[in-house]
């Protein structure tokens, strides 16, 4: 009898623990999490908490919630909003299937797919809230007017009743360089109009000789002169530097393959400009960049018409050469890159860590650039605090001098049509922004709740909004908007510099509306661009230079192999 | 009349139990049946169908994605690559970790000086998790290791064993026998302990001891424990990573079938990314089966038996 009695209670006990795992449904409240207020109606926003932080959000829902105060047609009994921000690190593609049963209504999220969201029927309709002007906000331009023409194409979907959205983009993901504009002034790492002698170190500026060249626009008194305008004066520049006991290049082993895979698209973007680099996304034009190998001379193909059937002559575009070259001289030369570059230990916060300290704390040596994204100001805001405790105010991000480096371009003839196009009014740069970073609202919002949350997105896409979050996270939403007089000089240096060289270039966004490219996305995707077949196949360019010493030429030529060997139509 | 009684009272009983014991086994058996039996056969039917992102219609595609798949399996150079790779691994951890986890537990069950301490260091890796193992295991390899090369053997920097392209995939193995020692050393151990003394002595008598007493007695005795290990290592080829995505997220130069799937996996954009891995997984199996039904065969045929 004992025995039955204890057999079920340790049975009840096994179901009991078995539906514990159904408990976490609802809306509760989690550690750390603001409590919900009964007397309010809620909004539950999921915030990928990455690189780019939530203080943005903070700020956005103060402002929203005040707005809100006295609203009591939402929910009878309960007067004013409340926004639940629930900041999370899973990745929105891992969790699509769970997002309609989740609490969270509305997503700020990164490396989403948004047709994969749209066909798996997860993302509401918002084009009332896009599509309409946001005149209640004093503004005649709607949300859809701040997306270029390539993102309309993308997020607005064709349908019998007219153009739909159901997803915006969020934020701006950009890679490249940032270099310490506090060294470059302090040992004169700036090329100057004219070289003081016949020799390296007369390319420079000096005390006698301080009028700096044009850059990479080609055009002088713009605020990328003195910067090396071309790749042999990129790596003239790295001698230079190391030559002074400086680390020319610093970024983190663990990840490495990624953020110099990251660099490469950002050369190869900047080199084949928009039109050129979107081919790879619609598989329809016309290539003009075209390359045939022969050494190391480039020479280009008559242009070509790229369909689908043959888009994956792509792999040759010229541009994706010089950024492999670019990538070859700075892996193979050690006098270029940080002692650390390819150990597994170097996370990326140690390499920003190094870069921030480097100079300061009698120990790292200091490192003229840095290889990370846009976002890494966020990231290190642990250093820059610690940094202000130890040293003062003066350690700040704010009063230290950090920019992102306009790319310098392959060749002088690219430099001379930088310069064109500056002087024709046209952008001399070309971003990629390859995030894939996108906002929406879940398709199973209730109805009552809609206009409440529609809101809610059109007042965080609102010119304060946008302009706000590029104040807090001094980077940048994927919008046309101005941010000018106080808000810009609420900027950090490196916040500032990001503004002048977006205003100064084309943005790639990497997607269409290709069917090919819906159905085969991660085919498409930010590092499935520059596979190649050279030696034992190899995904990443970095790995196979660093690993196996894969000359640029080896890989382009392996890469033109897998893309037609295994070009999916 | 007795008879009809006596299977009255069984049946009452029986019936009792049977329903307890279904009332327990249910959600397992549940468990069981959806997340094992129905998930491998959806991925096989997986196999034979194509599905669209933008509708998701799901249509019927005959053999198409296993001849996708076959064709990425014999020509793409990462997956020859990883075939490579698989079977160099498992015949690394067979012919390096298997006679030492043998060896270990010996050690343990013939209770040697230290034994108990061996049997904590063997066994930790198992309880902590691996992505802290890893984390440790890399620190050690990329700082200590070339700091303790620099002091020995002077100022000349040299690369972390995962650092350098020519040490990493022993590296890599090594971390994976150590970490595999744990579970192995304890099924041996206990399938040791379960000998019985009676026989080691007699053993004892007729002069096996030491490596004499492993190989005619201790061995055989948990002959059928070593050979369950096997056949599941065998069967395990193309699922094992090695740790490799702990070690290197989607960025690892070593690839085996197991990490390449779960990479490709992982990051998939969408469903219909899934139909060609699905008949990539088919044809593992169709290797997979046979070999391990062959080696099966073989150990039984030529290990060696209690008798």
């Amino acid at each position: 009898m004992k025995g039955r009695i204890l057999t079920c209670l340790l049975c009840a006990a096994i179901a009991a623990a078995s539906c514990l795992s159904a408990a976490s449904c609802g809306p509760q409240q989690r550690p750390g999490e603001e409590a919900v207020d009964p007397n309010r109606t809620q909004i539950y926003v999921y915030n990928f908490y990455g690189g780019y932080g939530s203080d943005w959000l903070a700020a956005a829902k103060t402002r929203f919630e005040e707005k809100h105060k006295d609203d009591t047609n939402w929910e009878e009994g309960k007067q004013g909003v409340q926004v639940i921000i629930r900041n999370k690190k899973d990745a929105v593609m891992g969790i699509s299937s769970q997002i309609l049963a989740n609490t969270e209504e509305v997503y700020f999220t990164e490396y989403a797919y948004y047709y994969t969201l749209l066909g798996e029927g997860v993302l509401g309709d918002i084009t009332g809230g896009v599509t309409d002007p946001l005149s209640e906000y004093g503004e005649t331009r709607s949300i859809a007017d701040k997306l270029s023409a390539e993102q309309r194409s993308y997020f607005g979907v064709a349908e019998e009743d007219g153009t739909h959205y159901y997803g915006l983009p969020h934020y701006a993901g950009y890679s490249g360089l940032i270099y310490n504009i506090d060294l470059f002034d302090e040992e004169g790492f700036y090329f100057a109009k004219t070289p003081s002698d016949n020799t390296r170190d007369g390319r420079f500026i000096d005390q006698y000789n301080t009028e700096k060249s044009a850059g990479p626009d080609g055009v002088e008194g713009t605020f990328d002169d003195g910067l090396p305008a071309t790749y042999e004066e990129f790596f003239t520049l790295c001698d230079y530097i190391a030559d002074s006991g400086t680390v020319p290049v610093i970024w983190n082993g663990e990840d490495y393959w990624h953020y110099l895979n990251n660099l490469v698209q950002a050369l190869q973007a900047d080199y084949e400009g928009l039109d050129q680099t979107m081919l790879n996304y619609t598989l329809n034009g016309e290539a003009e960049t075209l390359a045939t190998l022969s050494g190391d001379t480039v020479t280009l193909d008559a242009p070509a018409a790229i369909d689908e059937s043959n888009a994956y002559e792509l792999a040759r575009q010229a541009g994706k050469y010089y950024g492999l070259s670019f990538l070859e001289q700075l892996i193979q030369n050690d006098n270029y890159h940080n002692s650390l570059a390819f150990n597994t230990t170097f996370s990326f916060l140690n390499a920003q860590e190094d870069f921030l300290y480097g100079g300061h704390d009698g120990q790292t040596k200091p490192a003229a650039m840095l290889c990370d994204g846009v976002w890494w100001e966020m990231e290190a805001k642990e250093t820059f605090d610690a940094m202000v405790s130890q040293r003062g105010e003066a350690y700040s991000k704010y009063n230290r001098n950090f920019g992102f480096m306009p790319l310098p371009k392959a060749t002088e003839a690219e430099v001379e049509q930088a310069a064109a196009a500056s002087e024709a009014g046209e952008a001399p740069y070309t971003l990629y922004d390859g995030i894939y970073s996108m906002c929406f609202m879940k398709a199973n919002v209730a109805e009552w709740k809609k206009p409440l949350i529609l809101d809610f997105i059109r007042f965080v896409h609102t010119d304060q909004s946008l302009v706000e979050f590029t104040t807090v996270t001094n980077t940048l939403k994927a919008f046309d908007y101005t941010i000018e007089g106080e808000d810009y000089d609420a900027l950090t240096p490196f916040g500032q510099s990001l503004v002048r060289l977006k205003d100064a270039s084309d943005v790639v966004y990497p997607f269409s509306t290709n069917q090919t490219y819906i159905q085969n996305q991660s085919f498409f995707g930010t590092h499935e661009q520059f596979r190649s077949n050279a030696g034992r196949g190899y995904q990443f360019p970095a790995l196979a230079m660093h690993d196996d010493n894969v000359t640029a030429a080896q890989y382009f030529a392996g890469m033109a192999d897998y893309y037609e060997k295994n070009w999916i139509v | 009349m007795r008879a009809a009684k006596k299977t009255s009272r069984l049946g009452v009983f029986h019936r009792k139990d049977i329903l307890f014991y279904c009332a327990l086994m249910a959600y397992p058996v549940l468990q069981f049946v959806i997340f094992y039996i129905v998930v491998n056969a959806n991925s096989i039917l997986l196999a034979f169908r194509s599905y669209d992102t933008m509708t998701g219609a799901v249509t019927w595609v005959g053999f198409a994605n296993l001849k996708e798949a076959f064709r990425m399996m014999t020509q793409q150079l990462e997956l020859l690559d990883a075939m490579k790779n698989s079977f160099l691994a498992y015949f690394v951890t067979l012919v390096i970790g298997t006679p030492l986890a043998l060896l270990f537990s010996f050690y343990i069950y013939k209770e040697l000086p230290a034994s108990g301490i061996f049997r904590v260091l063997l066994f930790m890796p198992s309880i902590v998790s691996a992505i802290v193992m890893v984390t440790i295991f890399q620190f050690f390899s990329d700082r200590a290791v070339p700091e303790i090369f620099t002091k020995v053997f002077g100022a000349e920097t040299y690369q972390g064993l995962i650092e350098n392209p020519q040490t990493r995939f022993g590296t890599v193995m090594f971390y994976n026998i150590f970490v595999g020692f744990g579970t192995a050393t304890l099924m041996y151990s206990n399938a040791m302990d379960a000998i019985s003394p009676d026989q080691v002595d007699a053993a004892k008598l007729e002069g096996a001891v030491g490596i004499r007493e492993f190989v005619y007695i201790t061995f055989p005795m948990i002959y059928p424990t070593f050979s369950t290990f096997f056949i599941t290592g065998v069967a395990t080829i193309f699922t094992n990573q090695y740790n490799l995505y702990s070690f290197f997220g989607d960025g690892s130069s070593i690839q085996t079938y197991g990490y390449w799937l779960y990479v490709k996996v992982a990051g998939a954009a969408s469903q219909s990314e899934y139909p060609v891995l699905a008949a990539v997984g088919i044809f593992l199996t169709v290797i997979a089966v046979p070999l391990t039904l062959i080696v099966k065969k073989l150990l039984e045929k030529f290990g060696p038996s209690e008798d």
